[in-house]
């Protein structure tokens, strides 16, 4: 048998969500610490739930009161649009992001305006994700489409290394153009149903392309990693999809002065 | 504390293939389907992934005959077959839209090898227990066949689990695989209501994602009904084959579930 793989996953969620299938279904650290053990995942970027439905802020104290003490549990925080404060004040000094130990940022992919929403309020937080070239992740698990999606964004902020998140594998198509178009453009293993995925999309856009992510508690983490284990590849391409691609793209978060 | 991991586990862990595991994917497909952009879709193709992933068996219905002409691609099924007994097997997949044809197709599927039938009402836009399936069905029960579904869950639509219902009430002798049929719990639940009482109905996990789904399914239904199911070729076998190996069943009730239960279904239709 060969070394465990160095999993790092990119979605993981705890706290009370709206609707959590089955019932009753409530993840907090103590059960995703357990499950990575169980599966040996050796790190996680975690989100919560009131974050992500509800205010942005709010979930990322509890996040933080949650992690405290967890080192291989960092926080993903979920980003809003810089509106005015009158409704929440927006993620826009990276100082902010870097003293959370953020690991990556996310925003809904309908909310983000198909890719607009750059010209639509989020520019200013994109302008401190791309000046820590924190990665953000466009999610697609529950609303957005990615045929339609104006991936052209990354080329307006080339800084940032984005990562469609929730893609189940149509239009296969437009996502290897885009990820060939676009070399600050990621795939995450999120719901990625495409047959034959890993070794396809290796020789189609390169492994270094593809990032782990497994959508737990919403999902078993079993879905997503086996994807990667079972993948008909060479082993190192494996422990970059598991997890030193996204490892490789933390590296690279910090300010401008420090960023090689 | 953490659960010892067992055999099955430990062998996934570690990257597989599943060595010493008996695994026959009891839904799969193989052949082109325009917007699915399947890769490795013929025979060959389908056979090395198999082998890559340590899959014994594939039961596969054709893309062309999912998709487009019914009758072409049951021969490709055929042919792929013909080519690789030991490793596909195939059901015949059957357009009620075609009535006159129905009988015909039947009984050259059958002499050609496919043991299985499938049907599919959403993309023929005809309700599961629609009279047009009714030849397929009563074939499946004088031949003693093995009739896999595509099961939309729930109530309602073309291929919900009550027009379902009403097909195996109607036709008690035949033996039915429900494809993707138990997403979650109330759709486990659902699938005690309508079919606990029916040992001739299985269930196929190619959606039962969320975490527990399995296990809930196990204690309500009985591991012995339930199937390792990929949906492959238009999902990923990969996927489902790390649902089931990761879940938190002991290592018989996986042996059971990856292989065993379909290779002793199989035994049992024509």
């Amino acid at each position: 048998m060969g070394e465990p793989l160095p999993f790092y996953d990119t979605c993981v969620r705890i706290g009370h969500s709206r609707a959590p299938d089955p019932p009753g279904n409530v993840a907090g650290v103590a059960e995703l610490r357990a499950e990575m053990a169980r599966l040996g995942i050796a790190a996680s970027a975690v989100e919560h739930a009131v974050a992500r439905e509800a205010s942005p802020r709010l979930g990322h104290e509890l996040l933080a009161e949650a992690l405290a003490d967890e080192p291989s549990l960092r926080p993903a925080w979920h980003f809003m649009p810089a509106l005015s404060d009158r409704i929440e004040r927006a993620y826009t000094d990276p100082a902010e992001l870097l003293e959370a130990d953020v690991a990556l940022g996310r925003v809904d992919a309908q909310d983000f305006l198909a890719g607009g929403g750059d010209r639509a309020c989020f520019a200013p937080v994109l302008e401190a994700c791309s000046a820590i070239r924190l990665p953000v992740f466009l999610d697609f698990r529950s609303q957005g489409n990615v045929g339609s999606f104006d991936f052209d964004l990354c080329r307006r902020w080339p800084n940032v290394p984005f990562v469609i998140e929730g893609f189940g594998g149509y239009p296969l198509h437009r996502v290897v153009w885009c990820l060939r178009e676009y070399p600050n453009l990621y795939l995450s293993t999120v719901r990625l149903a495409v047959f034959h995925a890993v070794p396809l999309l290796c020789d189609l856009v390169g492994p270094e392309k593809l990032i782990y992510g497994s959508n737990w508690p919403a999902e078993t983490m079993g879905l997503s990693m086996g994807v990667v284990l079972l993948a008909d590849v060479d082993p190192a391409i494996r422990r970059l999809v598991a997890g030193d691609n996204f490892r490789r793209l933390l590296g690279r978060v910090g300010p401008e002065e420090a960023q090689p | 504390m953490t659960t010892p991991r067992d055999a099955i586990l430990q062998a996934f862990l570690a990257g597989g293939p599943l060595a010493g595991v008996d695994v026959v994917d009891c839904h799969s497909h193989m052949g082109p389907a325009l917007y699915q952009h399947v890769a490795e879709h013929d025979a060959d193709g389908l056979v090395s992934v198999l082998d890559g992933l340590g899959v014994a068996m594939a039961c596969v219905s054709h893309g062309v005959a999912m998709v487009s002409d019914w009758q072409l691609g049951n021969t490709l099924q055929i042919d792929a077959c013909r080519r690789y007994p030991d490793r596909i097997f195939g059901y015949a997949f059957f357009n009620p839209r075609y009535p006159d044809a129905m009988a015909a197709e039947l009984t050259r599927c059958a002499a050609d090898g496919l043991r299985g039938l499938k049907a599919h009402p959403d993309f023929h836009n005809t309700p599961a227990d629609s009279p047009l399936y009714d030849p397929l069905y009563a074939r499946a029960e004088a031949e003693n066949r093995l009739v896999l579904c595509h099961y939309g869950g729930s109530i309602g639509g073309r291929a919900g689990a009550d027009h379902w219902h009403k097909v195996v009430q109607r036709f008690p002798r035949a033996t039915y695989i429900m494809a993707h049929s138990l997403p979650g719990r109330p759709a486990v639940d659902l699938a005690v209501e309508l079919f606990g009482q029916r040992d001739n109905v299985y269930f196929c996990l190619a959606n039962a994602f969320g975490p527990g789904v399995i296990e809930y399914a196990a204690q309500r239904l009985g591991v012995g009904r339930l199937l390792y199911g990929s949906d492959g070729g238009w999902g990923s076998m990969a996927r489902r084959l790390g649902l089931v190996c990761a879940c938190s069943l002991g290592e018989a009730d996986k042996r059971r579930i990856l292989g065993q239960n379909m290779r002793d279904l199989l035994a049992t239709v024509a």
